[in-house]
């Protein structure tokens, strides 16, 4: 039953959780967030106004970074 | 859950909040670049549709400024042909004006040469007068002096005529008183005719006259000439004077009638059988 976190009675004290799948699955998509975020970064950078990739361009008045 | 897993967690989500609003911010700046390339794509579109008309009005304007060009250089080609057309006739022009100042100074010169010639005439002309007028008044006086001389001539010329006929009057009768006297002391047989007393012959400078007319006497047989001579070329009646023709001798001629300037006379023919004629010369004496 202890593959059911359920502690029975007389058994053995309870342990820290180890890493397990999960926490690999978290890591993969912490990666892919990651270059995802570097890559729109990058490319937002490109069209952005004063090259920033945060900022929005006004209607009819593009600005492009050289 | 671990630990690792939970920071996973936090990161995911802060990547994830950070992602979000990168992706807004680029889609909605792709999509005002679309719409702005669209705008673009547009107003490129009818720049080019202007730059096309613009091109075909330039077309166009540079065929008629080509044809222009074309134009204007044959107008060139021509302004240039009389140009040269020009410049050939006005150099021709400088020559003519050239060679026209030459004769212009050629004829010049001559004429001042022919005005020194004339001058110089003049000169010889003035002496020439004044050299004739003096000849004119000499030979003024001089004929003057002849027609005085001539006057004095014939004064004297007829003067010795008459002083001549007086010799001759005084010497017949001078022969008729010796007649008389011979007829008084001999008788009137011996008495001869008066043609042969009185037939002389002139010895004086030789006279040459020439028979113009010939006339005979129907009475008495006589032939009777005359002659362009008489009295002013010492002519006298009863001269005998001698026919001839070339070298032939013809007969005698005795003066019978004497003029200033003709005379008539008989020709005796010596018995010859020869014929007198107009133009046979009579000379006073044989040479």
């Amino acid at each position: 039953m202890n593959q059911f976190g359920m502690q029975m009675p007389g058994g053995k004290s309870r342990r820290g959780a180890n890493p397990d799948v999960f926490t690999a699955l978290l890591f993969l998509s912490c990666a892919a967030l990651l270059a995802a975020c570097v890559m729109v970064f990058m490319q937002g950078s490109k069209i952005g106004p004063d090259g920033s990739a945060f900022k929005i361009q006004e209607a009819g008045r593009i600005s492009l970074p050289k | 859950m671990h630990i690792l897993s939970k920071i996973f967690v936090v990161f995911a989500a802060v990547l994830s909040i950070l992602l979000a609003g990168l992706t807004m911010a680029f889609a909605v700046n792709a999509d005002r670049i679309k719409a702005d390339y669209a705008n673009e794509q547009v107003r490129r579109q009818s720049a080019v549709d202007s730059a096309a008309s613009e091109q075909s009005a330039y077309s166009a304007e540079r065929g008629r400024l080509n044809q222009q060009i074309s134009d204007l250089a044959t107008a060139v080609a021509a302004k240039d042909a009389d140009i040269r057309e020009l410049q050939t006739s006005n150099a021709r022009e400088i020559a003519g004006r050239r060679e026209a100042m030459a004769q212009r100074d050629e004829i010049s010169n001559k004429t001042k040469v022919l005005e020194e010639t004339a001058r110089t005439q003049s000169k010889l002309i003035d002496g020439y007068r004044t050299e004739v007028t003096a000849l004119r008044d000499n030979e003024i006086q001089f004929r003057r002096r002849e027609l005085e001389l001539e006057d004095r001539i014939n004064d004297l010329e007829s003067r010795r005529e008459v002083l001549e006929q007086t010799l001759r009057s005084l010497q017949e009768q001078l022969t008729e008183v010796k007649n008389s006297l011979a007829a008084a002391q001999g008788g009137v047989g011996a008495s001869s005719s008066s043609d042969s007393a009185t037939t002389f012959v002139d010895t004086g400078p030789l006279i040459t006259a020439r028979i113009e007319s010939i006339q005979k006497d129907p009475s008495s047989g006589a032939i009777y000439a005359k002659i362009n001579a008489g009295s002013n070329d010492r002519i006298r009646d009863n001269m005998q004077m001698y026919i001839g023709r070339g070298t032939e001798f013809i007969g005698h001629i005795i003066i019978t009638q004497t003029d200033l300037n003709h005379a008539i006379g008989r020709v005796d023919l010596l018995g010859r059988k020869v014929e007198v004629m107009n133009g046979d010369t009579v000379i006073s004496r044989l040479r």
